[in-house]
């Protein structure tokens, strides 16, 4: 159960994500977005309706369980909508979204690369070497599958707060969406929080960069020496607390990596072929998963940095054309 | 200042630690003299480079602080720096520079070697200083623990232990309370609650602590203890005995004792409170219903 779901989060994120980019661009989607893209909107937008889900349950003060149920009826609702956008566009611009096809020497890269990220898949099923400095994830997924309302336990201890807890962290969906797959699965909250997320995670920062990388390049052998290179410096990045492969590594399920090795990448991917009609989806789901300024977070300071470098760059181009 | 001061010594830290951020400058240094790339890859040079500039520079290192909010530490602002990404680009533009060079077969692969050798340096090369051990065998020794601990408890279990089983306990078996937790000795995750400690639950953590040190009930108290706030008094004394009551009277019902304790200190706990200690693992189970 838990392998199916794991196998069938990315093509029905995919469904999802490819909807809405037929949505925001109805015809020219072909060419605008690639199907990293499309898979890692698609994440983004499940992970919207979780928050959703989330909040709605956590006014009524239902538990974990009313959780699994709206958010399913919502995934279904949306899936079932998407694919009909999805028929409607195919039917109207034959529109194909293919995956890549490899020349010979290609492969040699390919292979590289995906030997690398399996050495990584299987470190992080097998090893248990999780960072827990400043996380008590697994404690909250636990303790949401005991109690009947969300964040009355204190996870930590077990006892009910008494002080409480700050409403920036209560809108955080991640341990509920971990709580609700650790029930749908059986599996235990130790295997979901610690295994198949980080698993999920590593696997959508390469689609993220995979979506740099077709910014950046040309050449599809580019792109693979490209996607080689990362994947070799997420295990030199193991190095320290912060860095990118440490967090994918040893703490795939926080927020915080999700945030610097899914979204960030893939927003400043977006930045560079300037498509930022999905910069809000990403910068929304960055307020849903990790603890933001009132909702402004990294993923907003990247784009505006890159907006005002862009800028500076336009206006240096342009005196030195003059020149 | 205070902040001020923990940007730059951040970046102080950092330089020592990951030296990623140091392959970082060396790549845009050389992507620069050697003119490197296309329009759009010069822009993900140039970004990089002023991105890694503010994260640097205390002034705006402090305002991105500020920006992430105060509970995130220096390390994070790095997230908006595309380190990996600009690496990355920088390795794959100097090898395509190497490829086209008139170079012979063995010199460019020496440079190969030699720029791999360079970013392996980098990692920690299998010994970071975050030293993480695997949980697995810790856990299992816990839940281990915890399923005798169950077997002499009647109904709820109350638990006060040492720091590694509380630590794992609450992620093992939900059903299981805790005296304290993690907080205690984990400052950030305070920042998760409302919740605060008060100088009893600090006491019996100390003294908790210190009976395995010193294998004995009363101990005396250190200058330096890893608790989180006020710490007991330096060169005070924390009874064993009165511990115990206070524990139980806040709650506790099942006691984990570090296993090291004395006989005779053992003897004096069955005369204080008419339980024989039972060997649970490396531990004493005073249950105290």
């Amino acid at each position: 159960m838990l392998a199916l779901i794991a196998m069938g989060i990315l093509p029905l994120s995919w469904i999802l994500g490819n909807a809405l980019t037929c949505v925001l661009d109805p015809k020219k989607a072909k060419h605008e977005y690639s199907w990293e893209d499309r898979i890692l909107a698609g994440i983004l937008i499940m992970i919207g309706l979780a928050e959703g889900a989330h909040l709605f349950i956590m006014v009524r003060g239902q538990s974990v369980f009313a959780f699994t149920k709206y958010f399913s009826l919502l995934l279904a609702a949306t899936a079932g909508l998407s694919i009909a956008i999805l028929a409607i566009c195919i039917f109207r611009n034959k529109q194909r979204c293919l995956f890549p096809k490899l020349e010979k020497n290609e492969w040699i890269l390919a292979s590289l690369f995906l030997a690398l990220v399996a050495a990584q898949v299987v470190l992080l099923c097998v090893r248990t070497t999780v960072y827990l400095g400043y996380d008590e994830t697994l404690e909250t997924v636990t303790t949401l599958l005991k109690s009947e309302r969300l964040y009355e336990v204190n996870p930590l201890t077990g006892k009910p707060y008494a002080a409480g807890m700050p409403s920036r962290l209560k809108i955080l969906c991640l341990p509920t969406i971990y709580a609700s797959l650790s029930q749908i699965t059986k599996a235990s909250p130790e295997l979901v929080t610690w295994h198949l997320i980080p698993v999920l995670t590593l696997l959508c920062s390469y689609l993220a960069y995979a979506s740099l990388a077709k910014a950046l390049f040309e050449e599809k052998t580019h792109r693979l020496l490209f996607l080689a290179v990362v994947a070799l410096l997420v295990f030199v990045g193991d190095a320290g607390y912060g860095l990118e492969g440490f967090g994918l590594l040893h703490a795939g399920f926080q927020g915080t990596t999700i945030r610097s090795a899914v979204l960030l990448p893939w927003t400043f991917g977006l930045c560079l072929r300037g498509k930022w009609k999905l910069l809000p989806l990403v910068i929304l789901a960055e307020a849903c998963i990790v603890w933001t300024l009132y909702g402004l977070g990294m993923s907003l300071l990247l784009v505006l940095l890159y907006l005002a470098f862009l800028m500076s760059w336009k206006t240096l181009s342009k005196r030195k054309e003059a020149a | 200042m205070e902040l001020l001061k923990n940007a730059w010594n951040g970046w102080l830290l950092r330089s020592g630690q990951g030296k990623l951020a140091a392959l970082l400058l060396c790549v845009l240094l050389l992507a620069w003299l050697l003119k490197l790339g296309n329009e759009r890859q010069r822009k993900t040079f140039l970004f990089g480079a002023i991105a890694a500039l503010l994260c640097i520079f205390p002034v705006s290192a402090v305002l991105f602080m500020l920006y992430q909010t105060r509970f995130y530490d220096y390390e994070w602002i790095w997230a908006v720096v595309p380190m990996t990404a600009v690496i990355a680009l920088g390795v794959v533009l100097l090898l395509e520079r190497l490829k086209q060079s008139k170079a012979s077969k063995k010199q460019k692969l020496a440079t190969v070697i030699l720029g791999l050798a360079i970013i392996l340096l980098c990692s920690s090369l299998g010994k970071p200083k975050w030293t993480i051990e695997d949980q697995m065998k810790t856990r299992a020794e816990v839940a281990n623990v915890l399923a005798q601990v169950r077997n002499y408890a009647g109904g709820e279990i109350c638990l006060w232990a040492p720091k590694e089983v509380m630590e794992a306990a609450r992620s093992i078996d939900a059903d299981v309370t805790l005296l304290y937790g993690r907080t205690l000795w984990q400052e950030h995750l305070n920042a998760f609650s409302y919740e605060e400690d008060t100088q009893d639950q600090r006491d019996l953590y100390v003294w908790m602590q210190l009976a395995g040190a010193y294998q004995r009930l009363d101990v005396p108290v250190p200058a330096d203890t890893d608790v989180v706030g006020t710490p007991p008094k330096a060169g005070s004394t924390l009874e064993g005995i009165s511990c115990i009551q206070k524990a139980v009277a806040f709650g506790a019902n099942e006691i984990l004792l570090p296993g090291s304790i004395s006989e005779e200190e053992v003897l004096k706990l069955e005369q204080a409170f008419g339980v024989s200690p039972v060997r649970v693992g490396a531990y004493l189970l005073l249950d105290m219903e």
